[in-house]
């Protein structure tokens, strides 16, 4: 009996110490849990975009719509007062928008939106069924509430910044309340290590 | 949404269909090939359990379900109550007077096999089968797989999530076989441990449950991070979950109870006669 117990308290140990985190990181280290930077979408200017388009630098994707009240303008003026302390290290890095409401936020509509963040801000959007494939990849979804009598609908939405390095492997994930000092301090461990 | 549309998996599995289509062949081969079937008390009853068992794991693995598993936790649970809990027995319950039956020429293939291979899968089935090993597995896996990290990771990564799915039915299988399955030490011995088992698994399932039903803050935000199928808030969806982590699944063990009564009752009984 003694044995069967220890061989299951040993079992269990190694299947926990597997989920153990690799790297000293204050955000949640998602190294070999997500696949890698793969998409075909539209970017800004009405053009075709491919992941393999943004390698080479630090990208932040994000799922939003450019309607959305609270969470996603929180996320990215935090992304922008992230890039603005990183100082001339931000021009290594990019954030992606995706738009998870493409029937609104049409090329137009979400450089707009962007702009207002700063230069490193891309918005990406494509066909519902386009979005939701790459949403997929990445394991979030989306859902759309029913529409007032003015048109407008809420939509459940991923709240989570998936942070890839220059090979386009994902590495870090940061959620809503995740601080700004732990997104800069990772980051930059990020911008600065080897990968 | 067109009900084909649920019907549609999430992740299509050729493996799991062939899997199961199997399973579903074996049995009823089982039922109409064997003439000793015929006789076996309350059979429509039990095949009734059996396919009602078999089509709720396919409709929560392989259609629209899925979906909803992944991205909403109480669905997620209601997933795990199917796969660990109502599935197996049900199966289990159909399946238990056939079992003999239901692999074609078991014996001897089985015996013709080297040593090297049956005894490795002798030893770990009877490791995984030991009255303090069963019950200690079962409910140490919906603890495992519920740890904030662990789930996290599984639901972020799609091998695992699937290594999780299939722990579950596995382990439904083995512990629900365990409790109601043919003679565990034999009728009269195997009795008190059964009842016993199924009592051990009760309070822990009822105290995660409860702790996770009354905490006041997002235990899983795994569900925040990947977004949920339609606008929820995630408290309600905690809550939800929580409840069927907590009263469904401990009244399968109630369940469970009736039947292992029923059985005593029902062997008590022939030895009477």
């Amino acid at each position: 009996m003694t044995n069967f117990k220890k061989v299951f308290v040993f079992s269990l140990f190694f299947m926990l110490s597997a989920c153990a985190e690799t790297e000293p990181t204050r955000l949640t280290n998602i190294e070999g849990l997500l696949p890698e930077l793969s998409f075909e979408l539209i970017d800004e200017n009405n053009n075709e975009v491919t992941g393999k388009d943004y390698l080479g630098q630090t990208l932040i994707v994000f799922f939003g719509f450019t309607n959305c009240a609270e969470v996603c303008p929180s996320a990215m003026y935090k992304l922008a007062g992230v890039l603005k302390k990183l100082g001339t290290e931000a021009e290594q890095v990019n954030v992606l928008f995706i738009s998870v409401d493409p029937k609104r936020d049409t090329p137009k509509k979400l450089q707009r939106y962007t702009d207002v963040f700063g230069p490193a801000f891309i918005g990406l959007t494509a066909k519902n069924e386009l979005v939701k494939q790459m949403s997929k990849r990445y394991r979030v979804t989306f859902g759309y509430g029913d529409a007032d009598d003015e048109g407008n609908y809420e939509v459940s939405h991923s709240g989570a910044m998936f942070i890839f390095d220059k090979l386009g492997r994902a590495r870090l994930l940061a959620t809503q309340s995740s601080s700004m000092e732990d997104i800069l301090l990772d980051l930059r461990w990020l911008l600065n290590s080897k990968v | 949404m067109s009900l084909l549309a649920y019907l549609i998996p999430w992740d299509f599995s050729p493996l799991f269909v062939v899997l199961w289509v199997l399973v579903a062949v074996l049995y009823t081969r089982a039922l109409l090939l064997d003439k000793e079937a015929a006789s076996v008390k309350g059979l429509y009853w039990r095949a009734g359990c059996f396919y009602v068992g078999w089509l709720s794991v396919y409709i929560v693995w392989h259609t629209y379900f899925d979906y909803l598993s992944q991205y909403m936790f109480w669905v997620h649970r209601l997933q795990h109550l199917v796969l660990h809990h109502l599935a197996p027995l049900l199966m289990v319950l159909g399946a238990v007077e056939l079992a003999d039956k239901l692999v074609p020429a078991r014996s001897s293939i089985w015996l013709a096999s080297p040593a090297f291979i049956k005894r490795p899968c002798e030893l770990m089935y009877k490791f995984l089968q030991n009255a303090f090993i069963a019950p200690l597995l079962f409910v140490g896996l919906i603890y495992l797989w519920l740890w904030p990290g662990i789930h996290f990771s599984a639901m972020l990564n799609q091998n695992l999530y699937y290594l999780m799915n299939i722990t579950m039915l596995l382990d439904g299988f083995l512990f629900w076989w365990l409790v109601l399955g043919a003679g565990w030490r034999g009728e009269e011995r195997g009795f008190k441990m059964r009842i016993i088992m199924l009592a051990v698994v009760l309070v822990p399932q009822q105290l995660l449950g409860a702790y996770i039903t009354l905490s006041s803050s997002i235990i899983y935000d795994v569900y925040d991070v990947c977004g949920r199928a339609w606008p929820i808030s995630p408290s309600a969806d905690q809550i939800y979950g929580g409840i069927v982590t907590w009263i469904p699944a401990s009244m399968m063990s109630v369940l469970g109870f009736l039947l292992v009564l029923k059985r005593r009752f029902n062997y008590q009984q022939g030895l009477n006669v």
